[in-house]
């Protein structure tokens, strides 16, 4: 079962708190940074439960997750070019419409096929609404009897290794790794980063966040890993390795 | 009594209650302060702040035909309109079964104790149920604590209010639920018991 990011639920946890006045004001923050943005995943819970529907609520946050789905959809057109055809087929205006209208058929379906759990669109919305569109563009062919335009994205490739939890290395290799972490502080400013983590095998990537990221102590890295000091440094560096492989 | 998980859950969440976007330096104090959790929160923080929000970078500047995303607007509205929310029905069938009993039963698994009453008072809305609590229910019900906070809020809402036959005093109807605190503070408590009850409350 997928399950929302604090971040999101702390957020609900606020917004189901706070009077209609403040939920009102802080549907007008755009910026991401803004610490009363509304993520379009915890207006998705809000439109699944009804957020506070005597008042109206409900309405207001179907209205802006609406919004947020043109806007986002206009904005991927631009990220997309070989959804360039598609849109041409239309006009741009009608081919955001038709897609808008494709995710909301796919929302309230999982919403009615999935009544005790979390949706895709309440935990990672932006691929969510991304496939929504994919989906479209594929009916789209399909009506006109023409050929399926290739929508899909390369997936991004991680090698996926053991976890190298084996006691009998000696190997210490401070040198590189005492120097710094800009390797790692210069990848993570990269978008694919979160991707890139995540495909790592799970020490490894708990190695890299601790030391790459906090620059924690190695008896602490090795503590958490429940591994001697020379295996983390051994999963440490075969993170390393990886995370470099897969940006070459 | 609670998990491993749930616990690491409570402190992210009260964390981020707090640090909507926390830094890095923000995420390594709350690893500090809870060491034995360090893997946890450390994997949890990757989500968050420094390494990018879930590849979510916000709204994008863009012009929409204003016309078009009007009508669009009515379409939306009518197709939430025709339709229950299935997550919601959901819950409250859920929150309805439990009675009796069975109330009692959850009020000692979630570790209220012997006081169904009050955790009477949260299902039907009348108490504002603490973080802790909501993470309980959560487990035991297997519902989510947001559709659990909507169901709550409609039930207050809908509660009949008694008739008032008293004289001399004026009537009082409750427009918002009482505070756990207020609940607790009804009850008659030993006092180790009313701080055990009212400990629930301290994260939120």
């Amino acid at each position: 079962m997928i399950k929302p990011e604090p971040a999101h639920q702390a957020r609900l946890q606020t917004i189901q708190a706070a009077s209609a006045e403040e939920f009102k004001q802080w549907l007008k923050v755009s910026d991401f940074n803004d610490p009363n943005y509304i993520a379009p995943e915890v207006l998705a819970t809000l439109v699944r439960i009804r957020f506070r529907e005597a008042q109206g609520l409900h309405e207001v946050a179907a209205k802006a997750l609406h919004d947020r789905v043109w806007k986002r959809i206009t904005g991927m057109i631009g990220d997309h070019p070989e959804w360039i055809p598609a849109v041409k087929k239309e006009n741009q205006p009608e081919f955001v419409d038709d897609a808008a209208q494709e995710f909301w058929k796919e929302f309230l379906k999982d919403d009615s096929e999935h009544p005790e759990e979390h949706i895709f669109a309440e935990v990672r919305f932006g691929p969510y609404l991304e496939g929504c569109v994919k989906d479209y563009i594929k009916h789209l062919y399909a009506d006109k009897n023409s050929a399926v335009a290739d929508t899909d994205v390369a997936p991004v490739e991680i090698e996926k290794g053991e976890d190298g939890t084996g006691e009998t290395t000696s190997i210490i290799d401070n040198a590189p790794d005492e120097q710094g972490e800009n390797w790692l502080e210069e990848l993570l400013a990269k978008d694919q980063v979160e991707v890139i983590l995540k495909g790592l095998p799970a020490k490894e990537r708990l190695a890299l966040i601790l030391r790459g990221k906090f620059g924690y102590e190695w008896d602490i890295v090795a503590h958490n890993l429940g591994v001697s000091k020379p295996t983390a440094h051994k999963i440490y560096k075969q993170g390393k390795e990886r995370v470099l492989r897969s940006q070459q | 009594m609670s998990t491993k998980n749930e616990e690491v859950n409570r402190i992210v969440l009260a964390f981020l209650v707090q640090n909507p976007r926390p830094t890095v330096s923000d995420w390594k104090a709350l690893i500090d302060a809870h060491r034995d959790f360090a893997a946890d929160i450390a994997e949890i923080s990757l989500d968050h702040g420094g390494f990018g929000a879930a590849g979510d970078h916000g709204e994008p500047d863009v012009k929409i035909d204003e016309d078009r995303f009007n009508k669009s607007v009515s379409w939306v509205l009518n197709q939430l309109h025709g339709r229950r929310s299935a997550v919601l029905d959901k819950a409250e069938e859920k929150i309805s079964l439990v009675k009796g009993a069975s109330v009692r039963n959850l009020a000692k698994d979630i570790g209220i104790g012997d006081y169904p009453s009050l955790l009477n008072e949260v299902l039907t809305g009348e108490t504002i149920a603490p973080v802790r609590i909501l993470f309980a229910l959560e487990r035991s019900l297997g519902i989510a604590r947001s559709t659990m906070v909507e169901v709550f809020q409609r039930s207050f809402f809908a509660l009949e209010v008694s008739a008032f036959k008293a004289s001399g005093v004026k009537p009082e109807v409750r427009a918002q639920p009482r505070s756990w605190a207020e609940s607790v503070g009804e009850l008659s408590l030993p006092p180790e018991e009313r701080a055990r009850l009212l400990d629930f409350a301290k994260d939120g």
